[in-house]
This record gives structure tokens, C-alpha cells and sequence, in this order.
């Protein structure tokens, strides 16, 4: 993989006659280099409150793409601390044309149980983040915004492409534009600004501690915070044991790995 | 001081022109006044429900809390459910709003059992299109107790959207914005506009056009009075004048010193003009009286204060110390009116003092007979003579009345019941009432209770004790509803057993705990429990806004509690608005009898080194302290409470009251060498009492001024202090010649 990049590297000026990439292009570096097949992980997430409260959990991630052409998942979130609410866990089912297929399993209630799918601007684990922003970090849907390329900057010591995204008319959004800002050696996102629908700023994501990922060749930011500039919260996330592409067992993707994990 | 006095009629071009000066410099002062509208910090930073509240902030933030009510028929209609959603999203755009905290059916989320599983997500999420859906919503709605009740009233006639305000938000812009949203959703279905937020700006405007009306109104009254007292233009031009300088002087050194105006000193300017004119009425009285033994203005205005200083000077530093008596009173906006009226009434001296020989220095003594004696000599003479010839009868009178005077001051409520500041068609009035008729409260106390350990309120043992407690705190008298995680716990509880409920595990109410947790907002989780889940909070939903319901509410929880929370460590804390309300009731009743205490001491105090007799001292005091005990009988007979603007009362009886009767112990001993006793005080009576006659009546209608207030607390203030007026007077003039009349001189000099 560190060839391909190194080809890349070498022939991009090449072909975009060394003048900057167009917007579009960046955006789909951006998505082949967030693109798997599947992952795991370890999430640890810290949600801080504005009067500087804090919670933090330990999450498992199981992630795979059951569609390449659609990009769609399947997610296994089972959580892992504190003890008190270690083994509850949520399984969703992306679909392209229908809707997502939800599962809760409670340790407490011993079964699962089906749960009416997740809007896309339902939070995230009750972090700042949503399940569009999760679905967009898994596959930028590069059908549906508009992209332009504002310039280049540098973002916490890296250099990165800066590029506004509005979505296109018919976009199903809560966003009415985001600002990104793509590292230029990795094609990672290093920071987000969300806008509203009446166009007031108003949450920021930001990367940090980008790094390979063992040697599958994929890089990924070991810490990211989301703060919600309307609200004051802030979410800090860690991730860890990153495994990109090493296979996942599909089993673990059913109600009945649920109920008898 | 002497020479000051003098320098008024020996130089009374230059004395003028300073007094120009000052009143232009304080003048400016004005405009710095600010508005303080707030109850909270009235109390002492020490005092433990203070303490306490303060405490419960630091864990739970500060919530105000705006509330939009929609009334109607039904609220599980189209056009309720659309009105809602807009007035949400619209809520959340407001200046202030903490946008992910606004509450209501179209942003709460809920979950609910369904054949199929569990559906999760908001009321309104989309609109119901069938009757079905809309019966299916109002099931919902019905069986989830963190909404029914609370955000949809029991039956569906009142639907409510709440909105956290962010801290330091602008009460005037986010009360406009709330009038606008009001007035623009307003249909066929009512819109109430309240929360304290609301009720507080509802008072400060009040003050704002309570200001405006006053002192016109004052004043123009005083115009009137004085003409009626001297029919002399003069007469009416130069205490009016010094009464409008009193009053720039005071309210211009209290934007300086950086005093703001509040409910209670907003009656201020009309308690200037009161009691400046008072002044001003005894000095042109004698002023006009002296005429005659004057040949030039300098020689009468000499004469005048010859006269009339002293008096004038012992009524001044009475008045000033029987209002510093307020300091005594550990609520700041009393203390601040304390210091305001110590200043004032020192101010109205000094200009009565140096301004009006000043200007009359420069007139020529009148000579018209136009000034009479006035009808109310003749009836101040026959009252004298009566109470000289019915002794027993007015001291049998007086032996009847005190009793039951004593017994009814017992009778007083305490403390200032909000809602009943406005009058009952006010709007925010209307809309708290609505409130607490359909929901379970307006008014909210909370209750913290620390569990004493990181994640101690997930224990089942901690859960069960609470939950009893809870159940406790619904039963008592005024509690109208309560909620709790415990509420929350046994909704999901409930929802994901198939409607089952049985008690928690510890691991059951950590589940359900982030269950809640991964489908709220932040902002509607922890209202309830701080994040590190150690402490949790109850709300106390509170029908009464009574104070003193409140307070017997707060005395017996803390007294029950400890049978539910054994644990050592586990206290309580309280919140919420009532809160600073109960202590405000126990510092009123406090400082009221040390108030009344201190007031009376050291005005007798101030008597007894200015006559240097303690017999002469105690009289002084006799017809105010009957005075004060029939007020506040009446007030106890017909049910005026005391609150913070009531409290001022005994100051200003006391301070404003002594006039009264150190002018007549003045004239009494004065004409008392030269006559015997009776005929001493049917003279006092009949001049003395006529200049106290036109004090009493310029104070009566200044005070009923009051009466013209938005607010019924300074509404009572006003003819309550007018009705005290009356009633010194009265006591004056009937009391002296019952306890001073010696008929054994009579006899003896007739003899």
C-alpha cells in the first residue's frame, strides 16, 4: 500500500500538471483513503459538559461493508466500561434502499430488542456527534454536495487542502454547508466546521495524532474532539487497537451473536 | 451649622446659585441610576439557604427557565402540533435560549413499546396524518410521566415549551422576543408567556412606569396642597422647588454611589416628596405667620428659622436615624432603602434649611390678610376640648382597641407572595395561574440529594430510598408534582419489561440510565443527575405560591428526610426560587422586631438629649408606637402580608411620625411657660396642630400616590403609610391632651 501511495505521489503532479487538485479530486482522495472493508477498534469517548463535567465509556467497534457499491455497513458497538453497562451493545444493518435494521441488547434484559432506526441527526451515543457525521467519515457522499476548493492552509503543523462542501438540492442534511480541511500527505479529514440550517457555525471536529494503521497501509487520527460551539459541549475521543482490513467475522453481525455473545 | 443657617439670608444670591450648581451636578447623577429587578442576592452570602442554594448551582448550573403555554381545546390537533414545532425551533433561535435545552413534545424524545420492538424518537417527529396516529400520539404521550403533566397538561388542554436561558442572558430582549412569539402564534388557542425570567421583567417595567406616573402625579398634588395651605404663589412655587431638588439631589447621589432602584426603593420619590414637603409646609407656615413682625425678607426669613431650625433639624436627623434603623435588616434591598432614606430625608432638610430663607430672604414679607387661619383651627380646638372633658371615655376607647390590635399583629402573613404582586387580569399573572391549574406547578423547589459516592445513584439500596422519599414529597399539602432519574428509570423500566415494573438491579438502572443518555439531549439528561452520577436532583413542582406554604413544605422535609436517607453523608440540599423567598420571610419577621426595636430607641434616644428629659422623650414616642400597633393590627384583620416593601412601614411610621409629635411637645412646652397645662394644649392644638394638620394631609396624599402602582405590595405600602399618617395625627392630637391635662393647675390658678 505504501507503494501505491508513494506512485501517487509521484505521479499526481504529473497528471494535474502540477497545479493544485480540483476540489472533486481532493474529496475523492479523501474517500479512497477512508474507504475499508472493514475495522475494529477500541473507542473511548469522554463527553464534557459546559459546566466541565465529565463521562467517559469504552466501546468495541466491529465494522464492514456489506455493499461496496452503495458504501454501506454493518456496525457492532458493544460497550466495555464502565462495568455497570459493559456487554450493552447496538447492532445496525445499513441498507441502500430501505431502512436501517436496529438492534439494543441490555445484559439486564437478557434479549434483544429490535429498535426503530436512527435518524441521521439523532446523536451518536449521545456524543456531539450525529449518525450522519459517522455515515459521511465512513463514505463522503460525493454525489451529493457541491465542492470548492477555498485554498490551502495549514491545520496544527500539516498542511491540508481547504474545501467548502454545500449539498446539492434534494441532499437530505442537517447541515446547510461544512467546511473541511483534508490533511495533503494522508487525504484525512483534520478538521470539520458543521454549519446550521440558518448558516450560524456550529460544532468543529478536529483530528489529532494521525498515524498508520499497522502496516495495512491506511492511516487514521487516534484522537478527534467534536466541540458544539452552540452548546458548549465538547466530545474527546481515543481510539486504539485500530485492525483495518484483517477481516471480521460476519456471524458477529446477527441477533443472535447479540443475545449469545 | 449656625453660620450656614445665617449664610442662607445674609448671602442668599450666592446660597442660591450653589444650590443651582449642585442640583445640576447631582442632576447628572441620574442617568447612572440602574434597575436591580432580582430577588437573588437580597440575602447574605452566609446564610444557609443561601449557602445551600448557591451549593445546588454549583452542581446543577443556574436555570431560568421560560415558558410558553398553549391553550386550547385539545392540544393533539394539527394546528397545536404545528405551533408547537414552530414555536420550538423558534424558542431555540432566541437570544439567551440554550438551544439543545428547549423542552417540549416536539423536541423531547421518547421511547415506546410497539409490536415490533421499541420506537425510539421525537413526539413530533413527523406529523400524525390519521386519527389513529393522533390517538397512538396521545397514548404516548399519556404513558410517559416525564411528559404527562408536565409538558402536556392531564386531559391535553394546555401544552407547554420550556426553554433554559444561558447565563448573563438580557432580560428585556428575550422578553420582547417571547411578546413578539406570542403575539404572532396567537389563534383561536390562548399563548401564556411566564417563568421567572418573565415575572421578573414584568416587574421591572412596572417600576420603569410606576416612576413615570409618581412624581408627576406627586407633585402636581403637592402644587394643589400648597396653594390650598397658603394661597400664595410663593407659596406653592418655593416648596414645590425645594421638594424637586430634594428629590434630583437623592436619586442623583444614588447613581452616583452606584444604588440602583428596586421594588422597594421605587417608592422613594414620592416618600421625598411626602415628607420634603412636610418640611416645607411647617417653615412657610411660620414664614407666613411671622409676617407681620418683620419689615424686610431678610429679617422674616431670620425670624422663620429662629423659629422653626430646630424643630426642622430634630424632625430631619429623626426621620434620617429612624430610617438607618432599616441597616438593621439583613435583606439588601431594605438595607440599600435604609441608607437612600437616611440621605434623602437629610438632603430634604439641609434644602429646607438653606434654599427657602434663601429665596424668601429675597421677597418682601407679605401683606395681604389673604392667609386665615384656616377652618381646621376651629376643630382641632373642639377635639382638644373633648378628649380634656372624656378622659375615661378616649381611655376606655384606646383599653378596648390595643387588645385587639395586639391580637390581630399576631395574625400577619409573612413574606411576599409573587404572584400576587400583579394585579389578577395581569398577563403573567393569567399564565402562572394557568399554569398551576393544569400542570402540577409553577414554582419549583429543588432538592439535591448527594449519594456520596462516584456513581452512587446508580445503587439499587440508594434508588429505593429515593424513590420513597419522592413518593413522600407527592403527598405533601401543596406539592402538586415531583421529578426524578427514579421517574426516568421506571419509564424505560417499564417500556422495555412490556410495562412490568419491578425494583431495579444496580446494573438495570446503569442500562437504562445510558439508554436515556444515548437518545436525550445533554441538557434534558443531566437536569436530573450530574454527570459523575453522585448527586441527583428532585424537582419539587409547587401549586402555592404562598411563602409561607413554602416554608412549612421546607421545614418538614428537612425534618422527615433523615428516615429516608440513613447514610451519613447523605444531605440534602435546596434550590430553586422559593428558596430565596423562605429566607427572605425569616430575615423580614427577624429584622422587623429589631427594626421596630431600634427605630423606636433611637428616636427616643435622639428625643431624650434634644428635650433632656426622659419623660418628654417617652411622650414623643407614645402616639407612633400606638400608632405602629393599630397598622399592623389592621393589617393582621384584614390580611395584608409583610413583605419587603411592607417592612419599610415601622421606618418610615416611626422616622416620618415623629414630626408629628416633636412639633407638638415643641409648641406644647414652648406656650406651656406662659399658659397652664389645658390651655397649653388647646393653643398647641389649634396652631401647632394646624401646621401638623396640613403635614398630615400633604403626607396622606403624597402616600395614596402609591396607590397608583402596578404592584400591589407598593399599592399596600402607599395607603397604609397614608392610613398611618391619619392615624398619628389623630393619636397626637387626642393622646397629649389625654396624658398631658392637668386639671389640679386649673383649679389651682383659678383658686
Amino acid at each position: 500500500m505504501n507503494r501505491i501511495r508513494a506512485f501517487y505521489l509521484l505521479i499526481l503532479p504529473f497528471l494535474f500538471g502540477f497545479t493544485s487538485p480540483s476540489a472533486l479530486e481532493v474529496m475523492q482522495l479523501y474517500r479512497k483513503a477512508t474507504a475499508i472493508k472493514d475495522l475494529r477498534g477500541i473507542i473511548t469517548y469522554t463527553n464534557i459538559s459546559k459546566t466541565g463535567r465529565s463521562q467517559t465509556r469504552t466501546l468495541q467497534q466491529h465494522i464492514s461493508c456489506n455493499n461496496d457499491a452503495a458504501q454501506t455497513y454493518n456496525l457492532l458497538l458493544e460497550f466495555t466500561a464502565p462495568q455497570d453497562v459493559a456487554g450493552t451493545a447496538t447492532l445496525t444493518l445499513q441498507h441502500s434502499k430501505r431502512q436501517d435494521d436496529q438492534w439494543l441488547f441490555l445484559p439486564a434484559l437478557r434479549i434483544s430488542k429490535r429498535i426503530s432506526a436512527s435518524k441521521r441527526s439523532d446523536r451518536f451515543m449521545g456524543t456531539e456527534m450525529t449518525y450522519e457525521d459517522l455515515s459521511t467519515y465512513l463514505s463522503e457522499p460525493l454525489d451529493e454536495y457541491e465542492y470548492k476548493m477555498l485554498g490551502e492552509e495549514n491545520v496544527e503543523g500539516r498542511a491540508a487542502y481547504h474545501i467548502e462542501a454545500v449539498p446539492k438540492q434534494g441532499t437530505r442534511t442537517q447541515y446547510s454547508k461544512r467546511q473541511l480541511w483534508i490533511d495533503q500527505e494522508t487525504h484525512l479529514m483534520l478538521r470539520t466546521d458543521f454549519y446550521d440550517e440558518k448558516g450560524q457555525l456550529l460544532k468543529i471536529y478536529k483530528a489529532y495524532d494521525i498515524k498508520p494503521v499497522g502496516d495495512s497501509g491506511f492511516f487514521r487520527a487516534y484522537r478527534v474532539e467534536v466541540e458544539n460551539k452552540q452548546t458548549g459541549n465538547l466530545t474527546k475521543v481515543a481510539y486504539s487497537d485500530f485492525a483495518i482490513n484483517q477481516g471480521v467475522d460476519e456471524q458477529m453481525f446477527s441477533k443472535t451473536y447479540l443475545e449469545t455473545q | 451649622m449656625q453660620k450656614l443657617l445665617s449664610f442662607s439670608f445674609t448671602h442668599p444670591k450666592t446660597l442660591l446659585f450653589l444650590c443651582l450648581v449642585f442640583t445640576v451636578v447631582l442632576g447628572l447623577g441620574i442617568p447612572k441610576l440602574e434597575k436591580r429587578n432580582s430577588f437573588s442576592g437580597e440575602l447574605p452570602k452566609d446564610d444557609p439557604i443561601n449557602q445551600g442554594v448557591e451549593a445546588a448551582k454549583q452542581h446543577f448550573g443556574e436555570r431560568s427557565i421560560v415558558l410558553i403555554g398553549i391553550e386550547s381545546e385539545n392540544c393533539f390537533r394539527p394546528e397545536i402540533a404545528k405551533k408547537i414545532i414552530s414555536l420550538s425551533e423558534e424558542l431555540a433561535n432566541l437570544p439567551g435560549v440554550m438551544p439543545d435545552e428547549v423542552l417540549s413534545l416536539a423536541t423531547l424524545r421518547n421511547i415506546s413499546n410497539r409490536d415490533w420492538g421499541l420506537e425510539t424518537g421525537g413526539f413530533l417527529d413527523e406529523l400524525p396524518q390519521q386519527q389513529q396516529e393522533w390517538l397512538q400520539l396521545q397514548a404516548d404521550v399519556e404513558g410517559n410521566p416525564l411528559v404527562n403533566g408536565r409538558l402536556v397538561s392531564k386531559g391535553g388542554k394546555l401544552a407547554v415549551i420550556a426553554a433554559p436561558l444561558a447565563e448573563g442572558f438580557e432580560g428585556g430582549v428575550v422578553y420582547d422576543a417571547l411578546t413578539e412569539l406570542s403575539e404572532k402564534y396567537q389563534g383561536d388557542e390562548k399563548i401564556h408567556i411566564t417563568g421567572a425570567p418573565v415575572l421578573v421583567e414584568d416587574v421591572q417595567r412596572g417600576i420603569s412606569a410606576d416612576s413615570r406616573t409618581f412624581i408627576p402625579i406627586a407633585i402636581v398634588l403637592i402644587f394643589v396642597g400648597f396653594y390650598l395651605c397658603f394661597r400664595r404663589i410663593e407659596g406653592v412655587l418655593l416648596p414645590v422647588g425645594m421638594v424637586i431638588m430634594s428629590i434630583i439631589w437623592t436619586m442623583g447621589f444614588m447613581g452616583y454611589i452606584g444604588l440602583p432602584v428596586t421594588v422597594v426603593s421605587n417608592a422613594l420619590p414620592v416618600i421625598m416628596v411626602a415628607v420634603a414637603s412636610s418640611y416645607g409646609i411647617h417653615f412657610m407656615n411660620a414664614y407666613y405667620r411671622l409676617a407681620k413682625a418683620a419689615d424686610s425678607g431678610r429679617e422674616l426669613s431670620r425670624l422663620t428659622l429662629e423659629k422653626m431650625g430646630m424643630p426642622i433639624l430634630i424632625t430631619g436627623v429623626t426621620s434620617s436615624l429612624g430610617s438607618a434603623s432599616l441597616l438593621i435588616f439583613n435583606i439588601t434591598s431594605l438595607r440599600e432603602f435604609g441608607i437612600i432614606g437616611a440621605v434623602g430625608f437629610l438632603i430634604a432638610t439641609f434644602i429646607c434649611l438653606t434654599f427657602l430663607p434663601a429665596a424668601c430672604a429675597l421677597l418682601r414679607p407679605p401683606k395681604s390678610t389673604e392667609y386665615q387661619e384656616g377652618w381646621i383651627v376651629r376643630p382641632l380646638q373642639l377635639i382638644t376640648r373633648w378628649v380634656q372633658q372624656q378622659r375615661l371615655v378616649v381611655a376606655g376607647i384606646y383599653l378596648l382597641i390595643l387588645p385587639a390590635c395586639v391580637y390581630f399583629s399576631m395574625q400577619i402573613n409573612i413574606g411576599d407572595d409573587y404572584l400576587r404582586f400583579f394585579p389578577k387580569e395581569h398577563a403573567g399573572r393569567v399564565a402562572a395561574e394557568t399554569f398551576n391549574e393544569q400542570l402540577g406547578g409553577v414554582r419549583v423547589m429543588d432538592i439535591v440529594v448527594d449519594a456520596t459516592a462516584y456513581g452512587g445513584i446508580k445503587d439499587a439500596v440508594f434508588f429505593e430510598d429515593m424513590a420513597a422519599f419522592q413518593d413522600f414529597l407527592g403527598t405533601l399539602p401543596g406539592v402538586g408534582s415531583t421529578n426524578s432519574y427514579r421517574d426516568v428509570v421506571e419509564h424505560l423500566g417499564k417500556t422495555l419489561n412490556d410495562a412490568k415494573w419491578k425494583s431495579p438491579t444496580n446494573s438495570e438502572i446503569a442500562q437504562y440510565l445510558m439508554l436515556h443518555e444515548m437518545s436525550a439531549t445533554p441538557g434534558e439528561v443531566f437536569a436530573l443527575r450530574t454527570e459523575d452520577d453522585m448527586r441527583a436532583k428532585i424537582q419539587v413542582f409547587l401549586k402555592s405560591s404562598d411563602p409561607e406554604v413554602h416554608q412549612a413544605l421546607y421545614e418538614q422535609i428537612q425534618q422527615e428526610a433523615p428516615r429516608f436517607f440513613e447514610k451519613e453523608g447523605e444531605a440534602l440540599l435546596f434550590g430553586g426560587d422559593v428558596m430565596h423567598r423562605i429566607a427572605l420571610g425569616k430575615y423580614i419577621v427577624k429584622g422587623k422586631i429589631e427594626n421596630i426595636l431600634l427605630a423606636l430607641f433611637i428616636v427616643g434616644l435622639t428625643c431624650l438629649v434634644v428635650f433632656r428629659s426622659a419623660t418628654k422623650s417617652l411622650l414623643t414616642l407614645l402616639p407612633i408606637a400606638i400608632s405602629l400597633l393599630m397598622v399592623f393590627g389592621l393589617m393582621g384583620l384584614i390580611g395584608i402580608r409583610l413583605g419587603i416593601s411592607t417592612s419599610l412601614l415601622t421606618a418610615m411610621v416611626v422616622g416620618i411620625g415623629i414630626d408629628f409629635a416633636v412639633h407638638y411637645l415643641v409648641g406644647y412646652y414652648r406656650i406651656r411657660k406662659r399658659l397652664m397645662p389645658d390651655e397649653a394644649l388647646e393653643y398647641t392644638s389649634m396652631h401647632t396642630g394646624r401646621a401638623i394638620a396640613y403635614d398630615a394631609v400633604s403626607n396622606i396624599v403624597g402616600f395614596s400616590v402609591l396607590s397608583f402602582s402596578g404592584f400591589l405590595p407598593v399599592q399596600h405600602f402607599g395607603w397604609l403609610l397614608a392610613f398611618s399618617m391619619l392615624l398619628i395625627f389623630l393619636n397626637t392630637l387626642l393622646l397629649y391632651p389625654l396624658v398631658l391635662y392637668r386639671p389640679l393647675h386649673r383649679a389651682v390658678a383659678a383658686g
